[in-house]
């Protein structure tokens, strides 16, 4: 990929953050992937297959692994001393808590765990009221944390204890990185307790940057240049250049999402004032604002219906009742299992990056089993085992041993995906899942908007 | 009012068949998502959760009890529904006996007119009035007051009962109310003390309403929710699994799985009726109540 087409993409975000930088860093994972891709040409994958099959590490079903990325050794020395009564309680959402990641956990390392799954608001208060002595960890979204600290359930990890943390991305461990939001500290100061950065607040565990979800056949073909929609005009006001999609969009009914979504689509185009504070931590008539508009938006009949659930995603882009709304991108998926083309598309407003942690339990029964568990999500089997979800790794370096090469070429490198590389994403993010200063003003200007 | 003669019968017959259209459409409107689930759940290996089917199989439900080999779908790792249908069944049995056996004590307590009644009835009532989720909560702060652990059968019995003990409090009223007090009175003339009165007069009369009350609280603790998720500790109910396999993506396996919670229930709903109908101690005087109009 050539930079003239990045720039000329991306120039208007040119005065916010440094395009070359982000280049930089793909043209880099590009070149090494590369390598690992001649290397295995060259013939060394048969020996790099019986030396991983030696060190304990199955290949993939479909493909040869990489087997490039870095990551430590010696697994069972980290966990030896580790003795355990109970099987070690974990508690979460259905995507990280799974039997299999279990199964192979305990096939690594011995030690046992359970997991209850959960939706988030139902999980946290069962970890507030009484499960912090039950459940030794939490694998959270990282926007509930702060409620966690304040309940007193949760405590600092040590960070000598989560070695794979030195191949964290630098989005995590530099305040100031690309993708980094200056006025809220995220996503660093979600991570590390306080300003020593020596234990943990929560442990990333996995993250995405939500997009558009279109229709590509309703848009393409009447471009001069197949463009896709890459707006998110296209949601809020059903125009997109010369198409007329108005009672065709959808968007989320979230309270703590959609103002901000909502919000960096109408000051990145010149409708409201920029932020006073930022995009993530919205002030109270910002707020009142960016919901006058979208009813505004309602009233014009701009919107199909506000969605819900997922199932309710999946039908709407698959009967192609709507052409573009702001899912996730496992409905995406579905919708292109029904044979109705569907991308998920990077808007140049900016995504909305969101992460899942780890926190250990104030009162765990088995804290060093928890955190040896935490270590070992990041260890390289448990991100490419999510990968195919969509969701990446905070320290891809591991991802690389486990990933077979289509798998990493799919979904970290872009190629075949709708949204792109991931370095690029992450140097798109409009504004971080946090949990508002004004949350009130938030809840009630949504309901505001649901009632209208 | 008198039996409608054939007049009316000829004269309003077409009401009837009016009437008769409407409960079939009315009954089609409750069951059309049972139905639209059911059918999807016959998908194959490529089913989603919406029209058009992809393939027609019973590749889910094959799925469902042999889980071997590599999941089709990342939605499938979620959800020990066997163990998690276990828990909730022996759960709902449990709900289901404690609380037939009150609501029949209460609702025999409640023919008398003693002091209190009034305001008694009312506080039985209270466990339907408060929203769910606040008495889940509740429960949760005050088992973790005392220190006890959430546990699916231990802390999580009391919130059931106390949903469904109203429910069938109600039905057993109901059926007391239509009871007739001339056999009572009879067998008590026939020098039977209270108890054999309530237990060879009373209760066999009783019989088919307290199988409906039993019924109704094992159909209301079996699906649960709001009221159990802050109580069940580490091991989840059936709805509470159900709800987290909903959580990744929505497949045609928790279509499954509600296809066979309902043929359940409508099994449990068979036994009940073939008990309540073939009754052993069917009593051959009915009562007064019969021709009550």
């Amino acid at each position: 990929m050539d930079s003239k087409h990045l720039e000329k993409k991306y120039e208007h975000l040119s005065d916010r953050m440094d395009l070359h930088t982000a280049m930089a860093a793909e043209e880099k994972a590009i070149k090494r992937f590369r390598d690992a891709e001649a290397e295995e040409q060259e013939g060394g994958g048969i020996d790099r297959r019986t030396f991983l099959a030696a060190a304990g590490v199955t290949a993939a079903a479909a493909g040869t692994v990489l087997g490039t990325g870095t990551a430590k050794a010696g697994l069972a020395e980290r966990v030896a001393g580790i003795t355990q009564d109970d099987p070690m309680q974990t508690i979460g959402l259905g995507v990280s808590v799974q039997e299999r990641f279990f199964n192979r956990f305990k096939e690594d390392t011995g030690l046992d765990v359970t997991g209850t799954v959960a939706g988030l608001s139902e999980m946290i208060t069962k970890f507030i009221t009484g499960g912090n002595k039950t459940y030794s960890m939490v694998e959270t979204n990282a926007y509930r944390q702060p409620a966690l600290r304040e309940a007193e359930v949760i405590v600092p990890i040590p960070a000598e204890k989560i070695t794979n943390w030195e191949f964290a991305d630098s989005l995590y461990t530099q305040p100031g990185h690309i993708g980094a939001d200056e006025v809220t500290g995220w996503p660093s100061n979600i991570v590390y307790w306080d300003e020593n950065k020596d234990s943990f607040y929560g442990v990333p565990q996995f993250y995405n940057m939500d997009a558009l979800g279109v229709l590509p056949h309703k848009f393409a073909p009447t471009q001069p240049d197949f463009a896709i929609p890459d707006s998110l005009g296209l949601l809020y006001t059903g125009k997109w250049r010369d198409v007329d999609a108005v009672g065709k969009t959808s968007i989320q009914n979230d309270e703590l999402m959609g103002p901000p979504r909502a919000y960096s689509f109408l000051w990145k185009n010149g409708i409201m004032d920029p932020p006073k504070v930022g995009n993530s931590d919205m002030e109270p008539d910002e707020v009142a604002g960016v919901v006058d508009y979208l009813i505004a938006a309602k009233n014009d009949g701009v919107f199909r219906l506000i969605w819900n659930n997922y199932g309710e995603a999946v039908n709407l882009l698959a009967s192609e009742e709507v052409w573009g709304m702001d899912c996730w991108n496992p409905v995406v998926e579905d919708v292109k299992k029904r044979g109705i083309p569907c991308w998920y598309v990077d808007v140049f407003e900016g995504t909305a990056a969101w992460v899942h942690t780890m926190c250990l339990s104030s009162e765990a029964p088995e804290p060093e089993v928890a955190m040896a568990y935490m270590d070992w999500c990041l260890d390289g089997w448990w991100g490419s085992a999510v990968a195919p979800q969509g969701y990446y790794s905070p320290c891809p370096d591991p991802v690389l041993n486990f990933l077979t090469v289509e798998d990493y070429r799919r979904w970290y490198m872009g190629k075949d995906r709708d949204t792109g590389p991931k370095t690029r994403r992450q140097s798109n993010i409009a504004f971080w899942m946090v949990w508002p200063t004004h949350v009130t003003s938030y809840i009630k200007e949504w309901n505001r908007f649901s009632a209208a | 009012m008198a039996e409608p003669t054939s007049y009316h019968v000829a004269k309003f017959g077409w009401v009837k068949i009016v009437l008769a259209i409407y409960v079939v459409l009315f009954v089609l409107m409750l069951y059309g998502p049972f139905i639209v689930m059911a059918i999807l759940s016959f998908q194959g290996e490529d089913g989603g959760p919406t029209f058009p089917m992809q393939g027609t199989s019973i590749f889910w439900y094959e799925r469902l009890f042999n889980p071997s080999g590599t999941a089709r779908d990342i939605g499938e790792y979620v959800g020990d529904f066997g163990n998690a249908g276990l828990r909730s069944l022996v759960l709902a049995l449990l709900v289901m006996c404690i609380s037939t056996v009150l609501a029949t004590m209460a609702a025999q307590a409640m023919r008398a007119r003693f002091l209190g009644a009034g305001p008694i009835f009312y506080l039985y009532l209270v466990g339907i009035m408060i929203p769910g989720v606040t008495v889940g909560l509740g429960h949760a702060l005050f088992w973790q007051g005392i220190g006890i652990d959430k546990h699916w059968l231990g802390t999580t019995l009391p919130v059931h009962i106390l949903w469904t003990f109203p429910f069938c409090f109600i039905v057993m009223l109901t059926v007391f109310n239509r009871f007739d007090r001339s056999t009572e009175e009879a067998a008590m003339c026939l020098g039977a003390n209270s108890w054999r009165t309530f237990w060879h007069i009373t209760l066999p009369i009783m019989k088919p309403g307290i199988m409906a009350s039993a019924l109704f609280g094992f159909t209301l603790s079996f699906d649960e929710f709001a009221r159990t998720v802050l109580v069940a500790g580490s091991q989840n109910t059936l709805p509470l699994d159900v709800l987290g396999a909903t959580t990744i993506r929505i497949t045609p396996r928790i279509f499954a799985v509600g296809v066979i919670i309902t043929l359940i229930s409508f099994a449990v709903i068979g036994i009940f009726g073939y008990l309540m109908t073939a009754s052993r101690y069917r009593p051959r005087f009915r009562g007064q109540e019969e021709h009550q109009v």
